[in-house]
């Protein structure tokens, strides 16, 4: 028995080996390194100055950038929220089809991953030019005022955002509705559930694994935003990327970045451990 | 089958031996995009049997970053005259050798003056550009509120972008207040400061090249940008139209350094004398949009090319060039966050 289960942990380790080393080497090494460069002076021409200081992370929690972390956290959270109210209904009805449909409707949710990323950007400006439909219509409807613009505001900056995450919702939902006995949702109705009822009692903890994993695979990126709000946000819009950029390009104040890299980790890594502890608590509840 | 396979491979073998031929010369150069004329490259790579290869950068600062680990990769580069200076500071660049230029004799150096280094002792002046306002002459109506106060005009609300580069943006409100646009005088910056809070009410955003795009999509009506970026968008749209605002401008001075480190100096100088051949700066000059201040090059262009990339004395003596203000920079930088970060 004892050496058995000796022999699993061997193999456990050895089937992680390749994962661990590659997070190791690109994810934990280089964090530890920009954790380090935030704490180290410099000077206005871009070399480091020896010693340490704490004075960057003073400066990213002054109070003339709560704006702009506020938005940043609340930006995603939002995106991410709208995301999966779109990704449980498409995910449920994926699931659903036949398998012919199915394929289809797969293949038009990665087929957009075939256009550059930039470039889809791009065609957003396109779509809600003030001389387009969208545009027109928006005003005949008075929801604009006929001088007005689509483009620049925050409001767009999440209808982009929620554009090129909606896969990364989809996909993780769909793979978890596909594993569900749709049966389940039979017998609930037979037992005196609606529709409704059994829908968000039965499959909705049923696909939980896969909604944590969507959640996270939207916020994640969203809080590390830069180039959307670059492009299509106002002067209003703001996030915490374009600080990270501003400093690294424009103040050649590498440890600056450092430390906002930093801070946006610290708002990466939280809600991960929080959605880790509900993962772990729903595993204890089932057993 | 097999003999086409042997056939391949032995031509790929003489082209591989080729490429390692020793005669042939390498020149590395590290440019902008899109500014130098590709003809002219490769008739300087037949004339001198050697192989230019170029390398790109999108900002001064990427440039620095990348040379800084990557010294003694390049022959020539393209930095602005502030970043050249910064360059220099770090005893990266080569002091330049003029006796080895015959053609750098008749450069007009009047811009070179305003520049930390007034007379071709690191760098060598290539493209001079100048800061203004582009704009749609037809979806505004009238020509655009000759001064920098057209970012606050409410007829422009939301129709009208400010560069996203500090220096650039806040360099314009110091002209409009008329200061100098390298002030770190405290109490000027402060009220640059509200000046720029005033204008952020009524921009659409701040955007660099981006802004262009929009220009053209008919998103936005005006953008600040650099002159050469109209006369390139003039082709497409002749709707288009550029001013210099009357309160003076920043103007830019890209030039030629060869750093200190460079594998192939002789090279870099035969290229930078090949360069400055008149007929070539002309041509060059023809491609880029922007202008070098190469007397011989300028008379052998027409009068209405010429209008486009130069401004007049006036502006001229009003205009400054950004420099690098060291640690003052620090200034502009807090400035610059706490405009983007305050919310009305």
């Amino acid at each position: 028995m004892k050496s058995d289960s000796s022999k699993n942990k061997i193999t456990e380790i050895l089937i992680s080996a390749p994962t661990l080393s590659w997070l190791t080497v690109f994810f934990l090494i280089p964090t530890i390194m920009a954790i380090i460069m935030a704490l180290r002076p410099s000077n206005p021409y871009g070399d480091l100055l020896p010693g340490w200081t704490l004075e960057n992370f003073k400066t990213i929690f002054s109070p003339i950038y709560i704006s702009v972390v506020w938005r940043t956290i609340w930006v995603s959270i939002l995106s991410t929220i709208i995301c999966l109210l779109f990704s449980v209904p498409v995910g449920y009805y994926m699931a659903r089809l036949s398998e012919k449909f199915r394929k289809i409707i797969l293949f038009l949710v990665i087929v957009p991953f075939w256009t550059n990323f930039l470039i889809r950007i791009f065609a957003w400006k396109l779509i809600l030019n003030p001389d387009g439909l969208i545009h027109k219509t928006f005003v005949f409807l008075g929801i604009i005022p006929s001088g007005g613009s689509l483009i620049y505001n925050t409001g767009t900056v999440i209808l982009v955002i929620i554009y090129t995450y909606l896969p990364f919702a989809i996909l993780p939902i769909f793979a978890a509705a596909e594993r569900f006995d749709f049966k389940l949702l039979e017998a609930a109705r037979d037992l005196g559930a609606t529709r409704w009822l059994a829908f968000l009692h039965i499959f909705i903890p049923n696909i939980s694994k896969g909604l944590m994993a969507a959640a996270a695979m939207v916020l994640i990126p969203c809080l590390g935003s830069y180039v959307i709000p670059d492009l299509v946000g106002g002067t209003n819009s703001q996030m915490v990327g374009n600080l990270i950029a501003n400093q690294a390009f424009v103040a050649r104040n590498i440890p600056m970045a450092a430390a906002w890299s930093t801070l946006l980790m610290a708002m990466i890594l939280l809600p991960l451990g929080l959605i880790l502890c509900v993962k772990i608590l729903l595993d204890k509840n089932k057993d | 089958m097999r003999k086409l396979f042997y056939l391949l491979l032995a031509a790929s073998l003489i082209l591989v031996l080729l490429s390692c031929s020793p005669q042939k010369r390498k020149l590395y150069i590290y440019n902008w995009s899109d500014y130098m004329n590709p003809d002219l490259m490769s008739e300087f790579e037949k004339r001198f049997n050697c192989t230019i290869i170029t390398d790109y950068f999108d900002s001064n600062e990427a440039m620095y970053a990348k040379l800084r680990v990557a010294d003694g990769s390049y022959d020539i580069i393209v930095p602005s005259s502030y970043m050249a200076a910064v360059m220099n500071h770090e005893k990266l660049l080569s002091k330049l050798d003029l006796s080895k230029f015959s053609n750098a004799r008749n450069m007009d150096l009047s811009y070179s003056a305003k520049t930390e280094d007034p007379h071709m002792e690191y760098s060598i002046p290539y493209a001079i550009s100048f800061t203004g306002l582009g704009y749609n002459r037809k979806r505004l109506g009238d020509p655009i509120e000759n001064s920098w106060n057209a970012f606050g005009n409410p007829a422009y609300f939301h129709k009208i972008t400010m560069l996203n580069d500090m220096r650039e943006a806040i360099g314009s409100a110091l002209k409009y207040l008329g200061y100098s646009l390298n002030s770190i005088d405290d109490k000027q910056l402060q009220e640059a400061k509200i000046q720029m809070l005033k204008w952020k009410k009524n921009i659409a955003a701040y955007q660099t090249d981006e802004a262009k795009s929009s220009l053209a999509y008919n998103i936005l009506y005006a953008i600040e940008c650099y002159n050469g970026d109209i006369i390139m968008m003039q082709e497409d749209n002749p709707d288009l139209d550029f001013v210099i605002p009357k309160e003076g401008t920043s103007i830019g001075v890209d030039t030629l350094v060869i750093p200190s480190n460079a594998p192939n100096p002789d090279l870099a100088y035969e290229f930078v004398n090949f360069i400055y051949e008149p007929e070539n700066c002309a041509n060059n000059m023809e491609y880029i949009g922007y202008l070098c201040p190469d007397k011989p090059a300028l008379s052998l262009l027409d009068k209405e090319f010429i209008s486009k990339i130069t401004i007049s004395e006036e502006l001229f003596s009003k205009s400054e060039v950004i420099r690098d203000l060291g640690y003052g920079n620090e200034k502009y930088v807090s400035i610059w966050e706490e405009i983007l970060a305050s919310s009305d």
